[in-house]
Order: structure tokens, then sequence, then C-alpha cells
């Protein structure tokens, strides 16, 4: 922008574009009271001297918060828009939209209120927050329910463990000057830091998004009228993401493992085994000459908690007659349909101190990249990332903490198998915990006693009489009946952690008991348990039992509300060179 | 408007004319003066645009379209010498509206976290970490008014933006904390007000690359990006400001160490 335009805009604005007389009256004041300090002479002020100087103690930067809490207007937001289509290829434009972000409470009940998107309305233009306590007090699934909490983030960024911003020299294997191909151990290297909290209480964080595809561009923004962006294919693809967690997760993959201490960032406390994110910038050492002293970064990024993706919506609001969507009506999302993603803890190093960095760099046909430099060939460097040996050789337990800094993993869930082996793995078991259904073929899963079949309930299991194979029902005392088909609520198969498909609020999908097996026809294969007698000579239990119930190829298709795919954990992740570059620009 | 100006301008000269006349205060009559309640801001910044985000014609070429528009910023980074990242097609409008400033205790909201926990596997870990606070060594870097190098006891600059009027009490409130109506849950305010306009993003590379010319001459009109930040509403209706709406709410306290 040329110093002329910036006068013309002033110019501009000093004729009426300013909204309110009282905020141009506050601006003049401020631009006053600015001046004013200048013109007035600085007799009162005295310099410090060395000693007073000294005692400054400006180590870093602090920002805590209180109660905060952020909120877009839910038709308010940042836009991906997708490069010109060209005849060379068979791409289509793609727009991206997240929309309506917001950061507020995690708690359940959202802190005073819980509210979807589309609970917020709007008044001359100005959005107006929805009254009451909206969804909360209401039965749902789980806290991800609903997107927006009325309350703020508690405890995220608390006083006693707010974002730091500092600046420090750290040693570690690096280059030196004269030399930069040789890495060597202890290289001081300064930089800025942003530390993140270490330790946080959930807040939810929210957004819908929005998928629009086009066949054709005319140009990029600004656009004369909304034609110019091509034929759009399809309806557009409306989406929502919540996730209730914090940007913190676990030194050690395992969580009941504490970290160590003398790590390279000097901010984990052994006493407990949680970390935060880092994010830093310096001059970077690499041995190529491209990425060599340039701007380098380290992001070291960490995420635990729950994340629910959806897509249902309660109604068609959104939707014109010819299926069109209608830009600007938020989406009404349903409560319960959705991916989720329980028990989620992350730590992904993207670099590490001194010999892997993030670096920027221009290709000549005006493309972009983002370099994660290549690990050096060299054992100073590549024996300190991997820390994985000793002098005896590979570890695969008892390693030390450098090697958690520089390996990523990933968690979903908590359930693993147990092992025995010195070597595995190690897991507190698989859970049996698989399905929520709409009905139980079977009927439930029980134990045969007096407590699960009292007499007032006439100890019935299932619909099915007579037949062959009765029995005294005494024989099957503490016996599970009803257990091929093993169902459990949705809430305990969110409860199990993982991964965890729920349907829309009333629907199911059709899955076979044993998916590894043909599903049986025809009537269900009933254990059917009667509690007969009286209390003068004990009551007995009378069972009869399906004929059919002796087969083994019982596998009936169940109707299905909601699934627990298990857990899953990718550990001792490493990345050895990264680049991602951009294409568009050459087009 | 004009009349705020000309009250300004007598302000200024008054200030300048009794510059010489002005006696410095003891400290008996520095004690006397009150109502340090901090002070509030309205800031307005304008890139290209008019107060509405639409684009001007800056440069008699076009409201920030077409090849070689003055509508651009260039970013280099060391080591790169003659490259230059550029953002073109730029404008919008950023207001920042209430924007309040004073200072804080912050034992006060030390004492309204204190009973907050982590919870990890079942373990629950309060939120303070001293480590924050510490040097590389362990040494403490924190002065004053501290215990166990924590900062419950310092100062702090507070800022927030003006809350709305709504409080939380009663059943609604969470653990015996009501929402008082300074913290604003209640309503929504539009505390920012942003519109931003990315129409391409490019590499250039040369001595000159950074001037707005620079495409046209050597034909580097490509892109591989464009960022919007805006609102649906004026994309269905051009008469709406294009300006993105952010209600902030609580507070953030600053303080050095």
């Amino acid at each position: 922008m040329g110093r002329k335009q910036a006068i013309s805009t002033l110019r501009y604005w000093q004729t009426g574009a300013i909204g309110t007389r009282t905020g141009a009256f506050v601006l003049s004041m401020l631009v006053v009271a600015s001046i004013a300090v200048f013109t007035v002479p600085a007799v009162a002020l005295t310099p410090l001297n060395d000693a007073q100087m000294s005692s400054v103690n400006g180590k870093g930067l602090a920002f805590a918060f209180d109660d905060f809490r952020f909120q877009m207007a839910p038709t308010s937001y940042f836009n991906q828009v997708g490069g010109n289509v060209t005849a060379s290829t068979s791409f289509n434009r793609g727009d991206l939209y997240w929309v309506g972000t917001t950061i507020s409470s995690g708690a359940a009940d959202g802190a005073g209120g819980l509210y979807d998107f589309s609970d917020y309305a709007y008044v001359n233009n100005q959005p107006i927050a929805p009254s009451g306590s909206g969804h909360a007090g209401q039965v749902m699934l789980s806290p991800l329910s609903y997107p927006i909490g009325k309350g703020g983030t508690q405890g995220y960024a608390a006083v006693n463990n707010p974002f730091v911003l500092r600046v420090r020299t750290y040693d570690a294997v690096g280059l030196k000057d004269g030399n930069r191909s040789d890495w060597v151990a202890n290289v001081p290297n300064t930089m800025i830091e942003l530390l993140g909290p270490t330790h946080s209480t959930n807040f939810r964080w929210a957004f819908w998004g929005q998928v629009d595809t086009f066949n054709k561009t005319t140009g990029s923004y600004p656009y004369v009228s909304n034609n110019d962006r091509g034929t759009m294919i399809g309806p557009a693809f409306q989406n929502q993401d919540i996730i209730i967690g914090s940007p913190t997760s676990c030194f050690h993959p395992d969580c009941s493992m504490p970290a160590g201490d003398g790590t390279a960032n000097g901010r984990i406390d052994t006493s407990n085994p949680i970390a935060g994110p880092v994010f830093r910038m310096y001059q970077s050492m690499a041995s190529d000459g491209t990425n060599d002293q340039t701007l380098g970064m380290i992001y070291q990024h960490r995420l635990s908690g729950d994340w629910r993706f959806s897509v249902n919506q309660k109604d068609k609001r959104t939707v014109n007659p010819d299926g069109s969507i209608k830009r600007g009506v938020v989406p009404a999302f349903s409560s319960e349909e959705g991916m989720y993603f329980m028990d989620v803890n992350t730590y992904l190093p993207l670099g590490t101190m001194h010999y892997q960095s993030l670096t920027l760099d221009g290709k000549p046909d005006g493309n972009f990249s983002l370099d994660l430099t290549r690990l050096p060939n060299d054992p100073d460097a590549y024996n300190d990332f991997y820390s994985a040996a000793d002098s005896s050789g590979y570890k695969r337990a008892g390693r030390v903490d450098r090697y958690y800094e520089t390996h990523g993993y990933v968690r979903w869930g908590n359930n693993f198998p147990t092992c025995s082996g010195p070597n595995c793995l190690s897991g507190t078991g698989v859970s049996n915990v698989r399905f929520a259904l709409a009905s139980d073929p079977d009927g439930p899963t029980l134990v045969v006693n007096s407590s699960n079949f009292p007499a007032a309930t006439g100890c019935q299991v299932g619909g099915v009489t007579g037949g062959a194979g009765s029995g005294v029902c005494d024989s099957w005392d503490g016996k599970t009946v009803g257990n091929v088909v093993v169902a459990s609520s949705k809430k305990a198969v969110l409860g199990a952690g993982g991964m965890i498909f729920v349907a829309k609020n009333g629907q199911s999908w059709q899955l076979p008991n044993n998916p590894g097996s043909a599903t049986t026809t025809g009537a269900p294969h009933m254990l059917w348990v009667e509690r007969g007698g009286d209390s003068s000579n004990g009551y007995t239990y009378q069972l009869t039992r399906d004929a059919r119930y002796n087969k083994v190829d019982y596998n009936p298709k169940v109707d299905v509300t909601a699934i627990n795919l298990g857990s899953s954990r990718v550990e001792g992740m490493t990345i050895q060179h990264l680049k991602i570059e951009t294409l568009g620009a050459a087009n | 408007m004009l009349r705020s100006l000309i009250f300004s301008l007598l302000i200024m000269l008054s200030c300048m004319s009794v510059a010489q006349g002005l006696q410095p205060l003891n400290d008996s009559q520095l004690s006397a003066i009150t109502g340090r309640q901090g002070i509030a801001m309205d800031f307005e910044y304008a890139m290209n645009a008019d107060y509405q985000g639409h684009p001007l014609d800056v440069d008699g070429k076009g409201k920030c379209v077409g090849a070689g528009n003055h509508c651009t910023l260039g970013i280099t980074v060391n080591k790169h010498t003659n490259m230059w990242v550029m953002m073109k097609d730029l404008f919008g409008v950023q207001r920042l509206n209430d924007f309040w400033i004073d200072a804080g205790e912050l034992s006060d909201v030390v004492t309204k976290q204190s009973g907050l926990k982590q919870v990890v596997n079942g373990t629950s870990y309060a939120l303070a970490d001293p480590a924050s606070f510490k040097d590389s060594a362990g040494n403490c870097l924190l002065t004053g008014g501290t215990t166990g190098c924590l900062p419950s006891g310092l100062p702090a600059l507070k800022m927030q933006y003006k809350p709305g009027n709504v409080a939380v009490t009663g059943a609604n409130a969470k653990n015996g904390q009501s929402l008082a109506a300074t913290d604003g849950f209640g309503t929504f305010e539009s505390d920012v007000e942003w519109f931003l306009n990315i129409g391409r993003v490019n590499v250039q590379f040369g001595t000159d690359a950074y001037n707005p010319n620079f495409e046209v001459t050597n034909s580097t009109t490509g892109s591989f990006m464009t960022y919007r930040i805006s609102d649906f509403r004026h994309d269905i209706d051009p008469s709406f400001s294009p300006v993105a709406h952010i209600d902030y709410d609580g507070r953030v306290m600053m303080f050095g160490f």
C-alpha cells in the first residue's frame, strides 16, 4: 500500500467514515493525548542507572486467561478459497469454510447453558445470544452433544500455568560457525519461544464447516456476483466438529509413567506426566545452504480429549426445494450422530533442537514450500534423535526421556491387549463393549439367579416357548444366558473409549452379530427360562430350551445404533524429512 | 465530527501553550489523585478499503483487482535474498470495539482458580506449574509477592472487552460461582469486526519483486492460495457489511517476570 493511499484513506475517515460520534471523539482524544504527552517538557524524568536496570528481571511475559471465551457469529467464517480450474486437470475447485468458531466451557452443562449454532438469532444484522440455559439439563448422550457452552474456559492458561513468551538459549547438537557441516554436541542457540500451559482443564472448541465445489471459476475475489464462481457441483457438504479437551498430553504415551527431569525444555515437572505445546523461532542450522541460517521454527503439538465429527441435521432448514444449499442459514445438527474419537492423546514434534527445523522457501514458478529439514547423516545428530539404544544395544523398554521428546505418538482409547512378553507394549485388556442395539434378539445377557429372575417376572427371557431340552432351572443357577448377542448402551459404548460411530437419533443399521460367519435366518434361537414352584418347597427354575439354540450357526443380523471400533495407537513416530509444496501458482 | 476535531485541536494547543508553566507535583499532591480506572479504546484499521470494507480504487486500476494493482503486501526472511512472499488483491478492515485496559490483581484470579484440576486416567493434578517461572537451572525468576515460585501476589495488566449486561446466577451458576454481568456470557457483543481479503499469494524473485507491477513485467500472476475472513450474510446480500463478528468474554492478565 503506497503512502499516497494511506493519506487518502485517512482523509476519508475524517470526513465521516467513522461510525459514531462517540467513536470519533474517543479516537480524537486518544490522538490528542498522545500528542500532549510529547509536547510537555519531561523535566521530572530521570534515567535508570545500571544497578537499577539490572534489577529488571525481564525473563518472560506471561498471559493468563480468566474465564476466557471466544465466539464468532454463527455465519462468520474463515475461508480457504479453491484455485481456478484449468483444462489440464481433472480437479474441481473446492472452497472450505470454518464457520462460527467458538471456545467455551468444557463442563458437561456448559457452566450455565448449552447451545447449538442454530440457537443464535439475528436482529438488525446483530447476532443475539440465546437466552436461558438452552439444552443444559436435558438428557443427552454426552457433553459432545452440543458445541457451545455459555461459560468461559475456567482453567485454560490459569494464572499459575499461563502462556509464557520468553527468550532462552539452549545447548544442543548443532553447527558452529566456521564449520557448517559437522554436527557437535552442546552448541548454544538463542530462540524466542511461546510455551503453552502444561496443565489445563478441558474446554470446548467447536465450529461448523462447509465445503463448496465448483466446476469452473472465472476469477478470484472480489466476485462481482456468486455466478463468478462457476456452477456448483452438488449440494454443499456441511459438518460439525466439537472437541472437549486441552492442548496438553502425557509426556509418555502411557499416562501412568511420570516424566523424568533434566529435559531440554526444562518445563516438565517430575511429579506429573503432563506436558504442554511449544512453539520456537530462531536462526536455523542445516547442512544444506538453502535451509541454513534462515528462519527456523519448531512446533511441539499436544492434544488430549474427545472429538466428535458429525453431519446429520435435525431438519431441512438449509435446503432449497431444488436441493441446493441456502447460503447463510445456520444448520441445526442433531445431538448424537457422528464419528467419535474418545480418550485421545497425541504428541507430534515438528522439529528438534538444533538439527531439524521447519523452514520456508519459494520456488521459481511462484509456489511455496514448507520444509522440515532432513535429519543429518551424522552420528551426533541421529543418535540424539533416536535415543533408543545404549551401550548394550537397542532398548525396547526403560528408554530415556530424550526418546519421548523426539518421538511422537497418537492414541485414541486405552483398551489394548494384555501381554506378558518382555518387549511388548502393555495393555489393560480389550473391552468387551461392542455395540448398542435397537433391540437384543436373544434377550438381555443375564446371570440366572433370583435377583435377575424374581418370581414376579416369571423368570422369563425371550419369547419362544416349548420345545425340547427342558431341564431344572437350578442346574442353570449362576450360568449366563442371552449371551450370544451382547448389547451395551450408547453411553457405555462411548465410555469404553476409542473410535465409535453413533447413528442418528432413532436410526440403526444392520450388521451380523459375528462378522466372521454367515448370518442365520429364521426365528431367533431363544433360551427361555421360567421360574416355578413356591416358597414352601423352594423356588425352582423351570428351564425350557429351544432346540435350535444348540446349533452353532446361531448368528443373527442385529440392528446397531452405535458401534465401538476399538482403541488404536501409533507410537515411536519420527519424521526424518518432510516437504510440503504448493502447486497452484504454476497453473 | 468537525466540532470534535476543533475541540481536540484546542486541547492540543492549550497543552503546548502552558507547557512552560508546569510545576512538578509533590508526593502529597500525587497521593490525592483518584479515579485511576484504566482506559477504554476503540481501534479501527482499514487497508485499501473504506469503512464498510469495500475495496478502494487505490491506483486507478480498479478495486484491488487485476494484474499490477497496488493492493499488495510483501514479506521476506533472512538468507532468502530477493525472495518475496507476495499477498495480492489485499484489502480489509478491522475494528476493536470498547477494549479495556486496567491494572489487576493476580491473587483474585488465583483464588477463583484454586480448586481446578486436570484429571488424567483418574488422577487429579493441580494446574500450577512452578517450572513456568524458573530458569534452565531451576532458579525461580519471580520476585516479590510470590510463594512457591508462583505469581499469585503480583500485579498484572488486565485486558478485556466491555462485557454485556446479563448475569447468570442461581441454578444456572456453576460450582457456586455466579457469572456476573462483567463476564458478559449471556450476550453477544461485536467486540471485533474483521474483514480480510487476500485474493492471491505467490512467491516472486528479484531485486524489485515486491513492486506491485513486477507481476505484469514478469508474468507472475499465478497464485497458490486465496483467503478470506467474512460473513455469509454479506455473500447473500452485499448490502450487509462483510465483516465477521467476534465476541470475547472474560479477560487476559498479562504480567512480566
